[in-house]
């Protein structure tokens, strides 16, 4: 018996176990590092850069000299005090698949599985590709979070492998799009359709960011455009806190200074207009 | 909704102060000096009993329908000379001691000085028991390598099943006149010593009878002065209901109620068994008396509901018996460990989730008392509805119910050669502990310090806590060349104490056996009359010891910083590694943040630590499995603290996972509190591993944010955690639904956090009602939460 050992390897920044927010039932999502949008509101700014990054933080240091000063992936392991933080890895398909199928007993309780989110899975497509196979082979469901910022090839090779995909959605109008993303929507908008019309299972992800995403305009615009999509049902999330201290530990420039969480009253109002529309609207992921 | 009258009288229960009550303590003294050397030890306990129950006063607190006091009223605590004679400080100190105090009146020092301690100081078990036990078990045990159960408490660690809902004890003695008779024809070697156990057992059946009709008697006394004539009814009912059990079968839902609760008061007058007595699966029981009270028109659903809740505050009155020395670190709480049994199957082994089921969950929900403790048994094939149900009640913090897992409860059972119905019969009481109902003496011999084991090797044999060369030496740690030498040695040291628990159990077993037969309780204990043996002799069908391990994830962090750091990656030696623990980490801040930081932990689903965790399960399963005790059954493990976890910290100096001298060890199989970085999953993966099938009881909590449960997806999620933990044969699941920042201000503003109950161990417990030590351990605890 020969097994071929796949030499190939992705990046991700993160393992979450016990997710309930990410799909249907206990899953565990896979966090891609690198993302080809910069949305301003990110929670995760670690994920914008596919490289490994180095952090370093000063108050853990207990002055130690064990790392001399470099501050590498090396010196991080033998940092006593996991003040040199490393963060992103290089995994293999077997190692990440012995990670997933660790909670396979709760995802069949649960009717749970993998979400493959991000950053943006598609960016790394041909691990996504292995990954998702070897999930599919030991029927473990599948879903995927994306920004939708990929080359319809990119689509059509991870279609057949994904039970679900969680499509986010921000705007319509393409200048807003460009300026809190920085990004156009073109591809996007045209993904959705694509996948609309292929009826593959689909959750859309509404990010609510007051003052932002949350606008009449906006919102009214969100709903024109998704009666033309099918899809299962729409989630508006609300965004609690924002990741200043993980900007600022990166070194990656602050935006946005403070993110103020949506009203409780506002949520209320938006998803009334989106099940007005005969959309299976859902608060939170 | 909780009737006027349950407020009112849960209300009175709430407030009742616990305080000495002498007059037991009193009676036994008297019956001792009038018959002792006179009659069979058998008699003479039934005797004691019988005066005990003759004499006690009756209370009948108004309002209530459901009758009896263990002590002179709500909160009244007896004592138990003959098994524990206290000194003038055990009063002193009860009486001032910050947490779990007994007031104790000058008229009870007085009686105790002059009568009690005198005939009692050089009689009672604790002293026969410490004047026996080896040197090597005395400095063990003052060492805090393991406690005694028994040293001032009696074995007990049982539970009713439906026999003494469906029969009398006029029919009881029809058995025991059967069985004598029997014995009287018969040549049994020790026929005479049977038909003296027989006898007494007769003594207590018509005692606890005359028990009953001496609250008739005082009901009807009430009634006749009583001016509302709606009371007056209500007494001449009680009156009725105490003429009619429990002398014979119950017939409708108040006379099951009370005749139990009469049975709980005889068990726990007649001994203070470890362990309050339980009507074990009350729901089973109660469900045939309450359709055919809704069926004849008798009951209504509100009145059971009432009688119900009457039946609570009945439990929530008797404080447990008060406690000193080891015994109090051990078990630190007015809880009195009555545990009652919901769901699980049938008999036949079908679904026996009924209405009585959800009545019960009802009234956990509603009271919110400590006592009775309550869990759920939850089998594959009970409905989600029920687990459902109860995740709602556990929502509103309390800790109650706790979820056990009925399929592996049984399957322990058949392990030990439990026959299958005896088994689906069974459940679990006390903490978490596996038992065929009715039918089994399972007694806890004491917690065993793991922990303290894996000190003792590294220091060869030496404590530096009470500065003595405890055990054999099993080599300098400091050369040991490999992990395994250093495993070696370690079983080696487990197996020489558990030698020393369990010859010091088996003889004190026997004291139990020879001097302190329990009559009454054998009586409904099967088979105890058809072998006129007592329980405590080994007249039960089933009679398992249990010896309890504890700290789990201390250890097994522990071994595993060794086995990384200095083994396998070579990081440190062996001496800086027992050289840092040694001085408290002083001077090794490096050291310290390495074994802190770096090394693999237990509760992280990963099976470098969980190996470790399995291979010290196992030596310590092989090292006490099967061993036969002294009355004819087996011993076996179980793995849980109640609050010993503290105790056990507090004589073991730093260990090599980073942990402070004297800070409490882990709870449980839980990990160590914040060791555990990936999630409930996890968690619940890594403490699967141990072969949960092999116990009599695993004890995991978890604490939870209460926004998990707020969160509509969370109650789901919460009960797809317990079935797969569940189907990986994890044995009991339990939550604290609370956040540290709420503990931390009860901890500064305790006067505003009076009704404040957490999940400690396999019990509930006021948060004010814990040692400061105890509070910050819960606090430490991994918290759950929802990532976003």
């Amino acid at each position: 018996m020969t097994i071929e050992k796949n030499k190939l390897t992705g990046t991700i920044f993160n393992i979450q176990r016990f997710s309930l927010h990410d799909g249907p039932g206990i899953r565990t999502t896979v966090f891609f590092k690198g993302c080809p949008l910069r949305c301003i509101w990110c929670h995760n700014p670690e994920s914008f850069d596919k490289s490994i990054q180095v952090t370093f933080d000063q108050e853990k240091c207990i002055e130690c000299d064990i790392c001399k000063g470099v501050r590498d992936i090396s010196t991080s392991e033998r940092c006593p005090a996991n003040a040199i933080e490393v963060i992103g890895e290089e995994i293999s398909v077997e190692d990440l698949y012995s990670e997933i199928e660790k909670d396979k007993g709760y995802y069949e309780t649960s009717n749970g599985g993998v979400t493959f989110s991000g950053g943006e899975p598609l960016m790394q497509s041909e691990f996504l590709v292995k990954i998702l196979k070897k999930c599919n082979e030991n029927n473990i469901h599948t879903a995927v979070d994306t920004c939708g910022q990929a080359s319809k090839e990119v689509f059509e090779k991870v279609n057949d492998l994904v039970d679900l995909y969680l499509y986010d959605m921000k705007f319509i109008d393409n200048d807003l799009h460009e300026k809190y993303t920085g990004s156009s929507n073109e591809k996007i908008l045209e993904n959705l359709k694509y996948l609309s019309d292929k009826n593959i299972r689909i959750f859309i992800r509404l990010p609510l960011i007051p003052g932002i995403t949350d606008t009449e305009k906006n919102i009214t615009e969100v709903v024109e455009y998704l009666k033309r999509i099918n899809f299962e049902q729409i989630n508006l999330l609300s965004y609690h806190g924002y990741a200043k201290n993980k900007y600022i530990k990166l070194g990656i420039n602050v935006e946005l200074d403070q993110l103020e969480t949506i009203s409780e009253s506002r949520l209320e109002e938006i998803k009334n207009k989106f099940v007005s529309a005969g959309f299976k609207t859902v608060i939170g992921g | 909704m909780l009737t006027d009258r349950v407020q009112k009288l849960r209300e009175q229960s709430l407030e009742a102060i616990p305080h000495i009550w002498i007059g037991r303590g009193e009676i036994v003294t008297d019956t001792y000096l009038k018959n002792e050397g006179k009659v069979s030890t058998p008699v003479l306990r039934a005797l004691t009993f019988k005066d005990i129950l003759e004499q006690k006063p009756i209370c009948i607190n108004d309002g209530e329908l459901i009758v009896g006091e263990k002590g002179d009223s709500p909160a009244g605590a007896p004592t138990f000379p003959e098994l524990c004679c206290h000194t003038k400080k055990d009063f002193d100190v009860m009486n001032h001691r910050e947490k779990i105090s007994f007031k104790v009146d000058k008229n009870a020092y007085k009686i105790h000085k002059n009568k009690i301690k005198p005939y009692w100081e050089k009689r009672s078990i604790r002293h026969k028991i410490l004047e026996t036990m080896s040197e090597e078990w005395m400095d063990a045990y003052e060492a805090g390598v393991f406690t005694e159960f028994m040293e001032q408490r009696a074995p007990g660690h049982t539970v009713a099943d439906k026999k003494v809902f469906t029969k009398g004890f006029n029919h009881f003695k029809s058995e025991i006149r059967n069985s004598k008779e029997k014995f009287q024809a018969g040549s049994d070697p020790d026929k005479l010593d049977r038909i003296e156990q027989l006898k007494a057992m007769e003594i207590t059946c018509d005692a606890i009878i005359r028990f009953a009709e001496r609250h008739s008697e005082k009901a009807l006394e009430l009634a006749s002065t009583e001016k509302d004539p709606q009371r007056k009814k209500e007494l001449e009912n009680i009156a009725e209901v105490c003429k009619y059990v429990p002398a014979n079968a119950p017939r409708n839902f108040h006379e099951a109620l009370q005749a139990y609760w009469f049975i709980h008061l005889g068990v726990t007058t007649e001994l203070n068994t470890w362990d309050a007595f339980n009507p074990g699966r009350l729901d089973q029981h109660l469900q045939p008396f309450f359709e055919k009270g809704i069926k004849d028109g008798s009951l209504t659903k509100d009145s059971a509901y009432e009688l119900l809740n009457l039946f609570w505050i009945k439990f929530n009155n008797q404080p447990a018996p008060p406690k000193v020395g080891f015994t109090l670190l051990e078990s630190a709480t007015y809880t009195d460990f009555a545990n009652i049994n919901s769901g699980g199957l049938t008999t036949d082994g079908s679904d026996a989730v009924n209405e009585m089921s959800y009545m019960v969950l009802d009234c956990i929900e509603e009271m919110r008392l400590l006592q009775p403790s309550s869990n759920i048994q939850l089998s594959e094939k009970n409905p989600d509805k029920f687990i459902e149900r109860a995740l709602h009640i556990l929502k509103k913090g309390g800790g109650q119910p706790s979820i056990f897992n009925s399929d592996a409860v049984i399957q322990e059972m058949l392990n030990m050669g439990k026959s299958i119905e005896d088994a689906r019969d069974g459940g679990t009481s006390g903490c978490v502990e596996t038992g065929a109902f009715g039918k089994e003496a399972y007694i806890l011999h004491g917690y065993f310090n793991l922990t303290k084991i894996l000190d003792l090797t590294l220091h060869n044999g030496y404590d530096n806590f009470s500065e003595k060369q405890l055990s054999v030496g099993t080599g300098d740690a400091m050369f040991f060349g490999s992990f395994e030498e250093l495993m070696s040695a370690f079983k080696e040291q487990l197996k020489y104490f558990i030698d020393i628990k369990i010859e010091g159990s088996n003889k004190i077993a026997e004291i139990y056996a020879e001097t302190m037969p329990a009559p009454f309780l054998s009586v409904i204990i099967d088979d105890c009359i058809s072998t006129g043996k007592d329980y405590n002799a080994g007249g039960a069908r089933y009679n398992s010891s249990y010896i309890q391990g504890v700290g789990t994830g201390t250890i097994t962090d522990s071994l595993s910083s060794i086995k990384q750091h200095v083994f396998d990656n070579e990081r440190f030696t062996m001496q800086s590694m027992i050289q840092a623990i040694d001085d408290n980490f002083d001077g090794y801040e490096v050291l310290h943040s390495i074994v802190k930081n770096k090394t693999k932990k237990y509760g992280n689903d990963d099976d470098y630590p969980d190996s470790l965790m399995q291979e010290v399960f196992n030596a310590f399963y092989d090292s006490v499995n099967g061993r036969p005790n002294a009355i004819g059954g087996h011993y076996r493990i179980n793995m849980l603290p109640t609050t010993s976890h503290v105790y056990f910290g507090s004589v073991i100096g730093a260990t090599a996972d980073g942990r402070k001298a004297g800070k409490p060890l882990s709870e449980g199989i839980s990990p160590v509190q914040g060791a555990d970085k990936k999630g409930p999953t996890a968690v619940l993966k890594s403490a699967s591993k141990m072969d949960h099938l092999k116990t009599g009881g695993t004890l995991l909590n978890q604490k939870f944010t209460p926004q998990i449960f707020n969160d509509p997806k969370g109650v789901t999620a919460i009960k797809d955690l317990v079935r797969t933990y569940f189907k990986m044969n994890g044995h009991h699941l339990q939550f604290n639904v609370v956040n540290a920042d709420t503990l931390r201000d009860a901890q500064l503003h305790p006067q505003s956090y009076g009704d404040l109950i957490v999940r400690v161990a396999g019990y509930s417990d006021y948060f004010n009602n814990l040692g400061s030590d105890l509070q910050d351990e819960i606090i430490e605890r991994t918290e759950q939460c929802i990532s976003i």
